[in-house]
């Protein structure tokens, strides 16, 4: 179980890289569009400033995962 | 066996007094989702570039920004001032804003200032809510012995779906009562569900103010062992920030997926999707409450002899694995293809022959009793046109239709009592008493408020994608419910992780 852990942690770290590119990049290339509006602008701000520390405490949670911090010791 | 009956009373005291005011808080939040429409025209013109950016932070801002900002802010004070207090002051605010919204005039009578003020009142309303329920769950918990917490703190779940459904009945009793032409005016009728919060926020302040603070707070207090610095002790110190993080990727960030999708995402499914009718769709999602609101304190009770884990994640299991074909079932009931048109025989009431109408407005009624209604443009100039363009359409249910939808909806109100009902002992149960309200708050607010405040825009956005079919938004919930189920299966430990002192 600990090992599976440890890969589950590390799955969670690496989509947690993932999205902090994926976030920003949906962001931009939403805005740059010719029909993006107020509207977008606020919406897309939000996303990422609401979403980045909470993908930083989900790489977080998959290093904890993956350093064995969750691990039950017996 | 006195003093066990005045310990008892003292404990339905305190958990009919923290409910009766979370209830009121939930109302107070949900009246301006349900009222978006009306409050839009009133208040934010769409035509106007500057209200319209305004309506859009106060939907986005208020959920996603405010409300975990709330959590921060009064579960600090409520770690160092108390739990009672802060709690007052939570439903004070919100209440005292909500109010505000009901005066405040349109944006017909003193231009800008209408969509400023109902921002800042709707922030204000985020942050309160923030606020409230760790207050209220923390409150109960610690006034609850701990083989009957999950039992005794789910009656504070129940009251989010509560909530709901009161504003539900409230706008559609005073809907019926002053007529719909009454009811959207400037200084119509949708004002009375925000003018009447004053009178249950009183009863509320009243009741709760009768309240003592919690032994547990009190205890600690007493012996000078509050926290200095909650914000610190719960995120700076990795003992406790690995719990915040468990707590949020393990259990409220599918909660908060589920909770919606099974109520305000299958509102909009059935409204938007379905074109069900405004009066019809709010039924079914008022009946399906009620009917699924006693399964909250079922399984929170339930989770104090077999622990919280195993409910909620058989909740978000079922979840996962049902959406798809409930919300499949759902769309069949909306197709009309199969139905018998009542007249069909005589060529005005057939489907295909609308282009001939000049009318703006063709009804069609079928032999099992569902009526379909349809809104044209009106003709240009007068003519009649080839090509007619739809504006709206209108569906009633037939009598079993409608009933089989409760249900559909029912068993997803089932779901989120699964994962919803013992989620709060869970939470109560992860923190020590010195920091738990901030502890709590915080994981409680990002899964509810961001990941499921989220799921109906999420979920719009995913079907509006090139070739989505009606029921491509669900992956949203699957996907977000999947990665809390995995988390929540190997993280979570079924008895509690920190011994509640």
């Amino acid at each position: 179980m600990n090992t599976l852990r440890k890969i589950v942690g590390f799955c969670w770290m690496l989509a947690a890289v993932l999205l902090t590119a994926l976030i920003p990049y949906f962001a931009v290339s939403k805005l740059n569009a010719s029909n993006a509006g107020a509207e977008d602008f606020v919406f897309w701000m939000v996303i990422v400033l609401i979403f980045i520390p909470i993908i930083i405490g989900f790489l977080l949670f998959g290093y904890y995962a993956f350093k064995g911090e969750y691990d039950e010791r017996v | 066996m006195q003093s066990k009956n005045a310990d008892q009373r003292k404990l339905w005291g305190v958990i009919t007094a923290s409910s009766v005011g979370t209830l009121i808080e939930w109302y107070d939040f949900y009246i301006f989702g349900s009222l978006a429409a009306i409050l839009s025209v009133q208040f934010f013109p769409q035509d106007n570039p500057t209200a319209a950016f305004l309506s859009t932070l106060a939907t986005f801002a208020a959920g996603f920004i405010v409300r975990p900002f709330g959590a921060l802010v009064f579960g600090r004070l409520g770690d160092v001032w108390g739990r009672k207090y802060t709690f007052l002051l939570t439903l004070v605010l919100m209440g005292g804003s909500t109010f505000m919204i009901g005066l405040i005039p349109g944006y017909a009578s003193i231009g800008y200032w209408a969509p400023a003020l109902v921002l800042l009142l709707r922030l204000l309303q985020g942050l309160a809510l923030g606020g409230e329920y760790g207050g209220a769950a923390t409150y109960v918990a610690e006034h609850a012995t701990a083989n009957r917490r999950g039992f005794y703190t789910s009656f504070i779940q129940t009251t989010a779906t509560l909530g709901l459904f009161l504003s539900i009945g409230v706008i559609l009793l005073t809907r019926y009562g002053v007529g719909e032409s009454a009811f959207v005016t400037e200084w119509g009728g949708w004002r009375i569900p925000f003018l009447l919060s004053i009178f249950l926020v009183a009863v509320s302040v009243f009741i709760r103010l009768k309240m003592k603070e919690s032994p547990l707070f009190s205890k600690i207090k007493k012996e000078g062992k509050l926290s200095k610095n909650p914000l610190k002790e719960s995120f700076a110190k990795k003992e406790n920030l690995k719990l915040v993080l468990l707590a949020l990727f393990g259990a409220t960030a599918g909660q908060g997926v589920i909770w919606y999708t099974g109520q305000f995402y299958a509102l909009s499914f059935i409204q938007k999707t379905m074109n069900v009718e405004f009066v019809q769709s709010n039924y079914i999602i008022a009946i399906a409450l009620l009917i699924g609101t006693p399964f909250f304190v079922l399984f929170g009770y339930w989770s104090d002899r077999v622990g919280r884990k195993f409910i909620m994640m058989a909740g978000m299991f079922l979840a996962i694995l049902f959406y798809r074909p409930i919300y499949s079932q759902m769309l069949t009931l909306s197709d009309l293809t199969d139905k018998t048109i009542i007249g069909a025989d005589q060529p005005a009431l057939k489907l295909t022959d609308i282009s001939l109408f000049p009318a703006s407005k063709l009804e069609t009624r079928f032999t099992d009793g569902t009526i379909f209604t349809q809104n044209f443009a009106p003709p240009l100039h007068g003519k009649v046109q080839k090509v007619k363009t739809v504006i709206s359409k209108e569906l009633i249910l037939s009598r079993t239709s409608f009933w089989y939808l409760v249900l559909l909806v029912a068993v997803q109100v089932i779901f989120v009592a699964m994962v919803y009902g013992p989620i709060a002992a869970f939470l109560v149960e992860l923190f020590p008493t010195r920091i738990r309200y901030t502890s709590m708050s915080l994981p409680y607010h990002i899964g509810n408020g961001v990941f499921g405040g989220l799921t109906p825009f999420i979920a719009i956005s995913l079907t509006a994608l090139p070739g989505a079919s009606p029921l491509d938004g669900l992956w949203y919930p699957i996907l977000i419910g999947s990665i809390c189920l995995i988390t929540g299966m190997l993280f979570i430990k079924n008895k509690p992780e920190t011994v509640v002192d």
